[in-house]
């Protein structure tokens, strides 16, 4: 029972990182109705901005955050300016647009960086333990910030002035546009923070799946996994759904040989499409 | 995509530059000019001529290697490409190859089976699971196909790396055997691999020409791949056929994947990763998905490429994505295409006009129009019993009650929003009938749009739906082969004829106005000689004259092909004039029927209109 | 009423836009008054509409907004200078509520166009999604006030609504244009529009064939015969 508790906290936890993971890709999905598959590369792209600015310019962890944060959501704007949207509406050709960038970027990272894995020191402690249960350090920072930064966006999109024109816009942009609303500019500005909470996401990450070039295609999977399971841009679904995997997970790896586990998460994936793709939360395009 | 402007309803145009170079300006009975015929033998020819002579001039150990990995990329890309005509991108042919090498080096190694039965086996046990994904494809398309595409390759690689005993784990198997020699070819010898999958591509070809243009179903599948409504209202059934384009794509991927790991003699999890299979997408898509050589030449050149430059696996990364980001934007339609927009289209066109079939003699003997009184039961050709369609909670029809005689043509009228498309869609399937029933000729079906098109219903859609892709003529003759009709072809010449397409039988759909997609729309529902027609707004969006024309020829296609015909129609002028009985709906209900005076003078039907 | 229309469009051409053909379309709106567009289903009347609101850009023609030229402006710069477009089948924020659909064009004028919708009062915490077409129509309407606009455009307010709600709904746009509100309104219900409005024009085939006063036009034979069903 104890293993049980144990196992199910650190699901908890994982399911924030993966909450925190797909976050992006959510806000891009439900809002633009975009299935970016350069989302990974892009978040481990993300990783790499704080990891050199944090080993390069010795900036301080904050600063480093904050750095790939910004230089990511200018990343963000360019690439759905340059890329995305000339393409809206021919679903074939976004999703081939992904793809390849995705190739390009990933391959890029492993020529100018090397497929090493790399992580930026964190210090304290190896693990706390609390009452009973033991924690590593490492993962319940990271579990706690994400759930935190979810927290935030989720107020973001559902109690500001800022969330409802976004909410507005993943309805019925003609409609807002007719209210006044540049659906055009909050497409530009969602892909942005889309893009920067993915960096963000990575460098929270990295104490806990560290960072290298192939880290790229396990956030893809996790980030569609949660969003499909979560439902199209539903942010509380982001993080429930998240934290269903989350729990699966670790429960698998708890309870069953190793190399198999991995695909209980994936099988809780495939049930969600093909009895109900519209995820859990099952409104279309229902956001927060 | 280009909109032409079409104000002259006189179908005077401006000549359009055709893909081939043609001109289309009138009527023409070659589709197509000799000499593009002869460039296009010639690249076929040229491309034989390589493909054998290759292994002459390209002798080292190294070159050999990459022609036969050439080869049997191009295998995989031409079976994936079967898939993709029919309208779902997988990413995961790898994986299927993947399944097909596994499948036989673990029967050849631990179980003593020959390997030419092992092959069979290795394309069979793909295929099927070739068809568990395509099951997922009933439900899903775009990015959520994708995505499962995705799952399943990881869920494969993951069973596979833990299956240590059978699989050998992570690192795979290795130390396979080469296939035993035939006859007097021994497989050790890489010219012979090459040869003989040369020979395999070919075959693979002949497969994805029977799966396009080479057969019905080959050309269903490609409309299907298209439009889906489009495909289901000419009678295709998405279901088999989609089904079936996996279990015949993914069976190619099984025996490429087969021959290639036998020729490498090993395999192992990563070479079924899903960057794997982006890579095969990147040749189908590189080459042009549309033609048959497209895939071909996009493995030849995907796979040259990075040899040639002899660059790492990351530069051939970053290449390939390169190649696709230019895909997206230089050339949507592939490299062939680029080079030549005529050369090897996928067509079906084969049904030549004859120039000289026109109006004035009777090109087809016209069934006599049933008559329009005696009301026997079984003169009844369409009855609506209580029906009723709901979407959740919002009602669109209910307790709809009406017949409709044999030969009628019949008036479906009311505001926006009164549920007349929906009816036509609860006719054909495309909407759920949640209560009631419909009967056809005094039977009870259960409508599918394929089952209901190859029943002999045909329709039309509110927005004109056409192939963009096909020109008149062969999107005419489609319609009439789906249903499985063969018709004469003075029959398709009146069709062409009655609804005025005869100058442009040469355009493609992408390039019609919207007048002449509505024409071609009913062309097309005509072609199989339906017995039953239902026509949704066909006039809607039309101008005076252009209405008065196509008013008439409605007029007339009913009275010749002497069918049931539900017109759904907001002149109501037009309706008034045309139709013998009348049917008022609003707000999901029958309020009125009858003749069009009787109609006009009723309260309901005033009220309905005119809200007073 | 004065004679310096608030909205002018002159000789505006529209090809493909929308569906439907525009040709040549040239007409006025004052101060205060209350236009309505009649015409068949497939005249051009939404594309119309859809035009001058910025959704789509004419071929030719000019659209003049108090004698500022606003042809060719993106449909929200259209809405700051001030035309407002309550659009065809009244689409709403769905999967918002009512409260955040009225806050999104919230010009601070809440207190004074709120209770021009008494309906809207009672539902303000449901979801937009939930509403009856009538009330969504009132939505969609309140929202269009919201941006405080010069002119406002009704896209079909009577569509697929029971008579009974079109009578309230004609009832509201009433109300709007006594407190002074400028409509142009499209709509397919003939009769009750010339009963409503102060003028009309008839738009056919994409081209404007009679325009008049609202008594005019209704003794208009071609009229009575092919709109009002006399």
């Amino acid at each position: 029972m104890h293993l049980f508790v144990q196992q199910v906290i650190n699901g908890v936890l994982l399911g924030g990182m993966f909450a925190l993971m797909s976050i992006g890709l959510s806000l891009v999905f439900g809002i633009m109705k975009t299935a970016n598959f350069a989302y990974g590369a892009l978040y481990m792209l993300g990783g790499y901005v704080a990891y050199w600015s944090s080993v390069l310019l010795h900036a301080p962890y904050p600063v480093a955050v904050l750095a790939a944060f910004v230089v990511m959501f200018g990343a963000g704007i360019l690439i759905e300016v340059a890329g995305f949207e000339p393409l809206r509406g021919n679903e074939d050709a976004t999703l081939i647009f992904g793809l390849g960038l995705a190739l390009v970027l990933r391959g890029g990272a492993i020529l100018a960086w090397g497929s090493q894995s790399r992580f930026i020191a964190t210090g304290g402690p190896g693990s706390v333990e609390i009452g009973s249960f033991i924690f590593p350090t490492a993962r319940l920072w990271a579990g706690i910030a994400s759930f935190a930064i979810v927290g935030a966006i989720y107020v973001l999109v559902s109690r500001t002035r800022w969330g409802r024109v976004m909410r507005a816009v993943a309805d019925n942009a003609r409609r807002a546009s007719l209210l006044g609303i540049n659906a055009r500019v909050v497409y530009w500005l969602v892909f942005g923070l889309g893009t920067g909470l993915s960096a963000v996401a990575c460098v929270f990450l990295i104490p806990v799946f560290s960072l290298s070039p192939t880290v790229d295609e396990s956030a893809l999977y996790i980030g569609f996994a949660v969003v499909i399971l979560g439902g199209l841009g539903n942010i509380v679904g982001c993080a429930v759904a998240g934290m269903i995997l989350g729990i699966v997970t670790t429960l698998a790896y708890g309870y069953t040989v190793s190399t198999i586990a991995p695909v209980f998460p994936l099988l809780v994936l495939v049930l969600t499409l093909v009895f109900r793709p519209q995820g859990l939360f099952g409104t279309r395009g229902r956001l927060a | 995509m280009t909109q032409r402007a079409d104000a002259n309803p006189a179908l005077s145009r401006p000549a359009a530059l055709l893909p081939g170079g043609a001109v289309a300006g009138g009527a023409r009975v070659a589709p197509r000019s000799g000499a593009v015929s002869v460039l296009r033998g010639g690249g076929w020819v040229l491309m034989a001529a390589a493909a054998l002579a290759a292994p002459r001039v390209l002798t080292s150990q190294y070159d050999l290697n990459v022609l036969v990995t050439l080869a049997i990329n191009a295998i995989q890309a031409t079976g994936l490409a079967i898939v993709v005509r029919a309208g779902r991108l997988s990413l995961a042919q790898a994986t299927f190859g993947g399944i097909g090498g596994y499948v036989s080096g673990i029967l050849v190694m631990q179980y003593d089976v020959n390997y030419w039965p092992a092959l069979l086996v290795a394309g069979i046990v793909a295929a099927s699971f070739g068809i568990l994904l395509g099951l997922t494809s009933l439900k899903l398309q775009g990015f959520y196909f994708a995505i499962a595409t995705f799952t399943f390759s990881q869920i494969a690689i993951i069973i596979l790396s833990a299956w240590r005993s059978v699989t050998g784990g992570l690192s795979g198997m290795f130390g396979l055997p080469v296939p035993p020699a035939i006859g007097p070819f021994d497989f050790d010898d890489p010219i012979v691999y090459y040869y003989f999958a040369v020979l395999v591509l070919i075959g693979a070809m002949g497969i994805a020409w029977l799966c396009s243009s080479g057969t019905r179903f080959g050309r269903g599948l490609t409309v299907l791949g298209e439009d889906e409504v489009l495909a289901g209202a000419m009678g295709v059934p998405a279901i088999p056929y989609r089904l079936a384009a996996f279990a015949i794509s993914s069976f190619v991927g099984g025996i490429a994947g087969s021959l290639g790991t036998h020729f490498i003699q090993g395999i192992s999890p990563t070479d079924i990763a899903p960057s794997v299979s982006v890579f095969i997408v990147v040749m189908v898509m590189a080459g042009g998905v549309q033609m048959l050589l497209g895939p071909v030449i996009g493995a030849a050149i995907l796979t040259a490429v990075p040899e040639l430059l002899r660059v790492s696996a990351q530069w051939s990364m970053v290449l390939y994505g390169v190649f696709l980001l230019a895909y997206v934007f230089f050339f949507r339609r592939g490299l062939l295409p680029l080079l030549d927009s005529g050369m090897l289209r996928l067509s079906p066109a084969r049904w030549a006009p004859s120039p000289g079939a026109a109006a004035e003699r009777p090109a087809f003997a016209p069934v006599p129009a049933a008559p329009a009184q005696a009301a026997r039961a079984s003169d009844v050709a369409l009855a609506f019993e209580d029906v009723a369609c709901a979407f959740g909670d919002t009602r669109v029809l209910q307790g709809v009650s009406f017949q409709v005689r044999r030969g009628e043509l019949r008036g479906i009228i009311g505001p926006n929003g009164a549920g007349k498309t929906t009816l036509f869609n609860v006719i054909t399937g495309n909407a759920p009938l949640t209560a009631g029933r419909v009967l056809l000729d005094g039977h009870a079906i259960r409508p599918s749009p394929a089952r209901m098109a190859q029943r002999g219903v045909a329709r039309t859609f509110q927005h004109p739906r056409v192939l963009t892709t096909r020109t008149v003529a062969e999107s005419i003759r489609l319609g009439a082969e789906l249903v499985g009709s063969r018709p004469a072809a003075d029959y398709l010449d009146w069709v062409a004829e009655m609804t005025a397409l005869r100058p442009l039988l040469d355009v493609p759909g992408s390039l019609l106005s919207h007048f002449e997609r509505r024409r071609l729309t009913v062309a097309m529902a005509i072609a199989g000689r339906p017995r039953i027609l239902l026509l949704d707004e066909p006039l809607a969006g039309l101008d005076d004259s252009e209405t008065h024309l196509l008013k008439d020829r409605v007029q007339d296609i009913h009275r010749r092909l002497g069918c049931t015909l539900l017109l759904i129609e907001h002149k109501l002028g037009v309706v008034m004039q045309l139709c013998s009985r009348l049917t008022v709906l609003d707000y999901g209900h029958v309020i009125a029927e009858g003749d069009p005076e009787t109609v006009a003078r009723d309260d309901a039907v005033i009220q309905a209109y005119l809200g007073s | 009423m004065s004679d310096h229309p608030i909205l002018r469009i002159e000789h505006v051409s529209s090809r493909f836009a929308g569906g439907s053909k525009l040709a040549d379309i040239s007409l006025s709106v004052q101060r205060g008054e209350l236009v309505s567009i009649l015409g068949a289903n497939g005249a051009g009347k939404s594309t119309l509409l859809g035009v001058i609101a910025g959704l789509y850009r004419p071929s030719s023609g000019r659209i003049l907004l108090e004698d500022r030229d606003i042809t060719g402006l993106p449909a929200h710069q259209v809405v700051r200078a001030g035309v407002a477009l309550a659009p065809q089948n009244h689409p709403v924020f769905e999967n918002m509520s009512v409260t955040d659909n009225l806050a999104l064009s919230d010009g601070g004028r809440e207190e004074q166009i709120l209770p021009l919708f008494p309906n809207l009062a009672a539902k303000r915490q449901q979801r937009a999604g939930r509403l009856s077409g009538g009330e969504r129509q009132m939505l969609s309407m309140a929202q269009a006030m919201l941006t405080t606009p010069k002119i406002c455009l009704f896209d079909e307010p009577s569509s697929g609504l029971a008579p009974k709600i079109v009578h309230e709904v004609f009832q509201t746009i009433r109300t709007l244009v006594d407190h002074g509100t400028t409509v142009l309104m499209v709509e397919q219900n003939a009769r009750a529009a010339l009963e409503l409005a102060d003028r009309a024009y008839v738009l056919e085939q994409g081209r404007i064939v009679l325009s008049g006063s609202s008594r005019e036009i209704s003794a208009n034979d071609h009229v009575r015969r092919a709109y009002l069903g006399l």
